[in-house]
């Protein structure tokens, strides 16, 4: 009998020991032998058998890494080496049996109760690994998740079950270990069954996601990121910080930037400069790396505070050597075109571009070649041939879904989208995630500058008829221009001065002062985040405003236009029936249009003062009363308000 | 290439003037007296093209056009010089300068229309002249008249010198050649920015310690200006970039366009030292100090007078965040009065400075401004005008000419004219100004 309950032990059922489906022993005492008091001492020992026979069972499912044929046992580096583990723990207990049935061999009297001493002992770390393994079937773990589970495990334990659980989950660390050396030092992947937290997805999901949420800023999270390279959160045992789980997929990445795009994008011209700067990224200290990644795979425990550390420190040197490479490449020239550019700083360049683009989008000719448009106006301006190759404006054709589209040019204005094209290194910083950003602002600033161009404009031929007409018309027209161009061109020095070069005087030093490309990534993506809000794209209610106030001075633009092209052509205006802007015929009305859009104006402006003021009462904003303090030099708008709002109050009494 | 401007420079004055303007813009763009580029000067993003249209064989050449009734000096390509030889000229007179403007009409827009043709897209046209002497005033008011009919979408700006108040000058219808030319200035050109001599003298003698000053001390002074005002032309920025987009902001009324100037740091050598450390703030103060303004005009203690506008532009390095904390302090100063009736503001322009100029000023600035104050220049030309029309004074000479052959309604009219902007620029110190036009316009129908 104390055979058959050895042979149980060690996983195989017999007639008296009956092994079930769920490795449990069922004794079938039909013939009496046992005493029912010997009952509870078998229990425990076939507990003990049961935990084992799991143990190998699990161990020789996934002993060995298997080409994945069926789908029911899942296989990998980590499950393997795990099992291996396991396998080597177990074997002592396999050992501490085979005495014992020596033992029993040489003295068949030995009692039950001395099977249960010698096999007591380990019954508690049979029942944890037993229960480690039950959890990783159970939640169907894979990969580095088996070692948020490990972990977890050890953590729990306590004395000689620690002591080898820590044995145990230093070996199946180990195959992590390995794989970031290669993926840390080399920026390769040796991933086949998608077990580490960093993989490489496929090009199209998420541009387009990404393309989505492009006006919000909440997006920006991994703007530095290519999109091939991501991480899988779902993989990421909850013992490694995100964060360090960033700094190793960066690493990886940005040797990748180094190595093979390097190759890949600059061809065979510049292969001896590029290669030269290439090979060398990691080659002085890649001993010194693999040196740390092999001390940390032999600590026997797992130490995250050490373990973030060599991280840091190689995140430091590829960062450093990626700042040197980026500055290399002219970033801070780059950033300045960028600001040329995107943010208007060359004003002449729109000031050419926006009434050579205007007819096409007028008669909204989405076939036009903008980008056509946009290169001769920057060789009219004598831009720089290299900087202008850079860019290509192009018009989004998102036209087709609305079918107003004729009478609103407005509309297409901000279909424009302009491209820029990054050279290598620096595609890695300007993504088209950040571009969409770029685009966000350009096309508000692009719509600040039209409003302030078209009120340009007419104030010349408004000057030319000065003599010809005085009257209270004439009047309106002319303080309701002033107004609005004072405002606009308030809200143009606001965002040229206040905002856009002083953000980016301040990126710039930010820039002088770092040595690593991450705070470089990191005080761009401020740079953008801050020019947004300061623009007020997040802000609805000001925005709205703001873009109510273009629209009405967009209205009246269309209607002095119009009003002064029918003056010019004197008597022979009945032979103009199609006014060029499509709006509703102006000649009669004019005067009445042109009151009520005083009002509107007025009123809007008043809004858009009184919105600012409460906003910097409540969040106290600099920027806020920087932009009040402009529209509101002499304080004209703080005493109208006061008195607008005062007005209806004593009329509702 | 857009937003070219062509110069037009009339008679000595005007000549002067625009000679010291070119010198210091070809300096500026490291252009040699050749008309070719210095080897240092050939990667800048410069805008020469504003002011210089490449010749074929790559010479830089000035889009200018040199006018006068007198043979001088001058030889370059681009000039006009009356035929009459010695014995003509405007004689410092309108009447006379006028009425050649007529005759040589198209002669001179000849010369105007090929230099117009010669650009891509002009945008308008800068006039250097006095407003006292005969050709500057006479001829420079006809061509004023007529630049309008012949270019109506094209801007119109001038430099007008006004004579200096302190010293007794030799041409004695000075009052009536002034207030002529003054009509003109109203009703023509789209911006006048009026160079006062007398501020000019006492700023070079108080501020710069010369005792007597000589014409190319103060026509520096005055190219300096001038060079600073176009420098958002010039050099690429994010704004200001085109004539219109500078001075139509400074400018809410057809009338009330005429610009007083001031400059800041006014230094000689030896002070130099002491300026170096200029901030923004300290150079956006010192502009709205009457004594850096060049224009003189004495305070009226009836009226408030006040700015309609201002438009700063300041060189050198500057922190653009300063540019803010400038405002704010000269606003809780209180330290520029603005009109009452509509929104006005301090506009600050960041400007580039060329680089091949040294510099020992740290920040340099510029002001702009359309301020009612300028009234009392043209009061005090109202003043000697009426003096010398009192006592029918040297009418004789402007007789001689058709326009004054029958009767004397163009002075009279000039004179309305004048009166009628000095009224309007003390309304616009008043809360009621807009109204106050319309009455005025009403009042004048009825007439």
């Amino acid at each position: 009998m104390l055979h058959d309950l050895i042979s149980a032990v060690k996983g195989i059922g017999g007639d008296m020991f009956v092994g079930k489906e769920d490795f449990r022993f069922e004794v079938s005492n039909d013939l009496g032998f046992l005493h029912p008091s010997e009952f509870a001492i078998v229990h425990q020992i076939l507990n003990i058998g049961t935990h084992y026979k799991k143990i190998t069972n699990f161990c020789n499912t996934y002993d060995i890494v298997r080409v994945n044929t069926d789908k029911k046992h899942r296989c990998g580096l980590y499950l393997s080496s795990l099992a291996a583990a396991l396998l080597k723990t177990a074997q002592t207990f396999h050992t501490t049996v085979v005495e014992l049935e020596y033992r029993l061999l040489s003295d068949p009297h030995l009692p039950l109760s001395e099977l249960l001493l010698t096999l007591q002992p380990t019954a508690p770390l049979l029942a944890s690994l037993s229960s480690l393994v039950t959890q990783i079937e159970e939640k169907n773990a894979h990969g580095c998740m088996i070692l948020e589970v490990l972990h977890k495990h050890t953590a729990n334990s306590v004395a000689h079950v620690k002591q080898v659980l820590m044995r145990v989950e230093q070996e199946v660390h180990s195959v992590l270990f390995d794989q970031l050396t290669h993926w840390l030092l080399h920026g390769l992947l040796l991933d086949p069954h998608h077990e580490l937290f960093i993989h490489f997805s496929s090009n199209e999901a998420p541009s387009e996601i990404q393309q989505m949420d492009a006006l919000s800023l909440e997006g920006m999270e991994n703007l530095s990121l290519s999109p091939e390279c991501m991480l899988r959160l779902e993989m990421l045992p909850s013992h490694i910080p995100l964060s360090v789980a960033e700094k190793i997929l960066f690493i990886g990445e940005a040797i990748l930037v180094f190595e093979r795009e390097a190759k890949k994008e600059n061809g065979v011209v510049d292969t001896a400069a590029v290669s030269s700067l290439s090979g060398q990224v990691l080659k002085s200290r890649e001993e010194e790396f693999k040196a740390l990644i092999n001390t940390l795979g032999q600590e026997p425990t797992f130490s995250i505070i050490q373990f973030s550390q060599v991280i840091e420190t190689i995140r430091h040197c590829i960062s450093q050597e990626l700042w040197k490479l980026v500055m290399g490449a002219g970033l801070v020239a780059e950033v300045g075109d960028l600001k040329a550019v995107f943010l208007l700083g060359r004003g002449e360049l729109y000031q050419t571009l926006i009434p050579s683009v205007t007819p096409y989008l007028l008669n909204s000719a989405p076939n036009a070649n903008f980008d056509g448009l946009f290169q001769l106006a920057g060789r009219q301006v004598l831009l720089e041939e290299g900087m202008l190759e850079k860019f290509t404006l192009s018009l989004k054709t998102q036209l087709t879904q609305s079918s107003q589209t004729k009478e609103q040019p407005d509309k297409s204005w901000r279909s424009l989208r302009l491209d820029y094209h990054a050279k290598w290194p620096l595609h890695k910083l300007f993504t088209s995630a950040v571009q969409d950003k770029y685009n966000a602002i350009f096309t508000f600033l692009l719509d600040v500058r039209r409003a302030q161009f078209r009120l340009q404009q007419l104030w010349i031929t408004q000057m030319r008829t000065k003599f010809q007409r005085k009257s209270e018309a004439d009047r309106l027209q002319w303080t309701l221009r002033h107004h609005m161009s004072l405002l606009i061109d308030n809200i143009q020095y606001y965002l040229q001065v206040d905002v856009l070069e002083s953000q980016h005087w301040q990126l710039i030093a930010e820039i002088g002062k770092t040595h690593d490309y991450q705070h470089l990534v990191r005080a761009h993506h401020n740079f953008l985040v801050s020019v947004s809000a300061q623009c007020f794209l997040n802000n609805t209610l000001v925005s709205n405003c703001l873009q109510h106030l273009l629209k009405l001075i967009h209205k009246f633009c269309s209607i002095l236009e119009s009003l002064f092209n029918n003056d010019s052509k004197g008597k022979n205006a009945l032979l103009l029936p199609v006014l060029p802007l499509g709006t509703q015929p102006v000649l009669l009305n004019s005067t009445e249009q042109i009151k009520e859009l005083n009002e509107a104006f007025e009123r809007a402006a008043a809004r858009l003062f009184f919105v600012l003021s409460n906003l910097r009462l409540h969040q106290g904003s600099q920027y806020t009363s920087q932009l009040i303090m402009r529209i509101d030099y002499n304080k004209y708008y703080s005493k109208n308000t006061a008195v607008r709002r005062f007005k209806p109050a004593l009329n509702d009494i | 290439m857009p937003c070219e401007i062509i110069t037009l420079q009339l008679g000595q004055c005007g000549n002067q003037i625009g000679f010291e303007f070119w010198k210091k813009l070809c300096s500026e763009h490291g252009i040699s007296p050749e008309g070719t580029l210095e080897d240092y000067a050939t990667e800048g993003t410069d805008r020469k093209d504003v002011f210089f249209y490449q010749a074929d064989d790559e010479h830089y050449i000035p889009r200018s056009v040199l006018l006068d009734l007198e043979p001088r000096l001058y030889n370059p390509e681009n000039i006009y010089m009356s035929k009459q030889g010695g014995g003509g000229g405007a004689g410092n007179n309108w009447a006379s300068g006028y009425s050649q403007g007529e005759r040589i009409y198209d002669e001179v827009f000849d010369i105007i229309d090929r230099e117009a043709d010669g650009s891509d897209s002009l945008e308008g046209f800068v006039l250097c002249h006095s407003i006292a002497g005969g050709t500057g005033s006479g001829l420079g008011s006809y061509i004023l008249e007529r630049l309008n009919d012949r270019f109506p979408k094209k801007l119109v700006q001038t430099y007008s010198v006004f004579p200096n108040q302190d010293e007794i000058s030799d041409v004695v219808v000075q009052p009536y050649n002034s207030l002529l030319t003054l009509r003109r200035l109203t009703q023509s050109a789209d911006c006048v920015v009026v160079l006062d001599n007398t501020a000019l003298n006492r700023i070079a003698t108080d501020r710069l310690h010369l005792s007597n000053p000589s014409f190319s001390q103060i026509n520096s002074l005055v190219s300096n200006i001038m060079s600073v005002s176009t420098a958002t032309l010039r050099y690429p920025s994010y704004m200001n970039n085109d004539l219109i987009g500078l001075i139509a902001p400074l400018i809410p009324t057809p009338r009330l366009h005429f610009l007083m100037t001031g400059y800041t740091p006014l230094t000689t050598d030896q002070e130099v030292a002491s300026v170096r450390k200029t901030t923004v703030l300290d150079v956006m103060r010192r502009l709205l100090q009457p004594k850096n303004m060049m224009v003189s005009a004495p305070l009226d203690r009836n009226t408030q007078h006040c700015y309609i506008s201002i438009l700063n532009i300041i060189q050198g390095e500057v922190d653009p965040t300063q540019v803010h904390k400038s405002l704010q302090r000269i606003r809780e100063r209180k330290m520029a009065q603005f009109i009452p009736w509509g929104p006005a503001s301090i506009q600050v322009a960041l400007s580039k400075k060329s680089p091949y100029i040294q510099s020992a000023h740290r920040v340099s600035g510029l002001m702009l401004a359309n301020h009612t104050n300028i009234s009392a220049l043209f009061e005090r030309t109202l003043k000697q005008y009426d003096k010398l029309r009192k006592r029918e004074a040297f009418l004789e000479q402007f007789r001689k000419e058709n326009m004054f052959a029958e009767n004397l309604d163009e002075l009279d009219d000039s004179r309305e004219v004048v009166q009628h902007l000095v009224e309007e620029y003390v309304a616009a110190t008043t809360p009621d100004y807009l109204s106050w036009g319309l009455n005025q316009a009403s009042t004048e129908s009825q007439s």
